[in-house]
């Protein structure tokens, strides 16, 4: 947890120099995973450079706080998903996103009912370009997608992202399923229009005599 | 949660334990420790064709977001602006 300012010691002129050094060789390293996660979150480059600027100044005042030993770089991650939270997240440059509890609705409403037999296997997955994947990404809500960049882009642990998010280790968990369980329709929706079928319905589902628990091409057009 | 297991045909699993269990494949392969020091749990994935296949779906997701978000390339004036402003702020 950073403490609030007041109540924060100040770097002393005795202990200053070894500061400066300690948060070069320990901070500074770690400016391209920081930069990729801002850029994630925010999705503007000027953006993205303010928040890890911002990100390095409150480390260094901070920096008294930090346990020595410790890791730096979740403890840099976590200043910059405050920092994003506390002043990016009302900004209007945030793409549209529907709504945390909105995404709950939906995922347990039974809208989602076959998510998982969309088969991510498929080449027609593999034919998405980066551009379809972060369109994907960034229309998860922001607990969601954070937790997706930090586990399955940045390889942190559960409990390092635990720890970075302030949540259970447990809810980061379940988090996770039901983050990746709404990124896969988002993927069925770009799978979809690009002239796959994907069963994500019950019915057809069930009416569906040989069930390919996947993706099978649209061939009623061609015939 | 309403039928949102993997529930393919001929599956054992009812629905909420295919959540359940795509919950702990997911856990699995992010290296999850408690998950993965769970003995019951990683030998009723060995045996079941249903489960291994699913470990094979959530492994592509994982793959597909990682390969197509590649890093983004960090601007080197961002480098300097940090150091002067933290220069600035050693006074």
């Amino acid at each position: 947890m950073i403490p609030e300012a007041e109540a924060l010691p100040t770097i002393t002129e005795e202990t200053k120099e070894a500061t400066d050094a300690f948060f070069e060789s320990e901070m500074m390293v770690h400016i391209k995973p920081l930069y990729h996660f801002a850029y994630r979150l925010t999705n503007d480059e000027d953006d993205a450079n303010d928040l890890v600027q911002d990100t390095y100044l409150k480390a260094y005042r901070f920096i008294t706080s930090f346990e020595r030993g410790s890791n730096a770089k979740a403890w840099l991650f976590r200043i910059l998903k405050n920092s994003f939270i506390n002043n990016y997240r009302k900004n209007t440059k945030e793409p549209t996103q529907i709504d945390y509890e909105e995404a709950e609705v939906f995922l347990n409403t039974g809208k989602a009912v076959w998510s998982d037999s969309i088969d991510l296997r498929d080449k027609i997955f593999r034919s998405l370009v980066g551009d379809e994947i972060t369109n994907a990404l960034n229309s998860l809500p922001v607990d969601f997608k954070t937790v997706i960049i930090l586990c399955d882009i940045e390889e942190f642990s559960y409990e390092e992202i635990a720890k970075i998010t302030d949540i259970p280790v447990g809810t980061v968990r379940s988090r996770l399923h039901r983050a990746r369980k709404l990124l896969k329709e988002k993927l069925a929706v770009y799978a979809r229009n690009m002239g796959y079928a994907v069963h994500n319905n019950e019915e057809e589902f069930e009416n569906n005599q040989d069930i390919t628990w996947g993706l099978e091409k649209v061939t009623k057009e061609a015939e | 949660m309403k039928n949102a297991g993997i529930k393919k045909q001929g599956s054992p699993y009812s629905d909420a334990e295919c959540e359940a269990i795509i919950l702990k494949l997911q856990a699995m392969l992010d290296q999850d420790k408690e998950v993965i020091n769970d003995q019951e749990f990683m030998e009723k994935v060995k045996n079941c064709e249903y489960c291994l296949e699913q470990v094979e779906i959530e492994k592509s997701l994982k793959d597909l977001v990682k390969d197509k978000l590649k890093s983004m390339i960090v601007s080197t004036n961002l480098m300097q602006s940090i150091r002067e402003k933290l220069h600035f702020l050693k006074g």
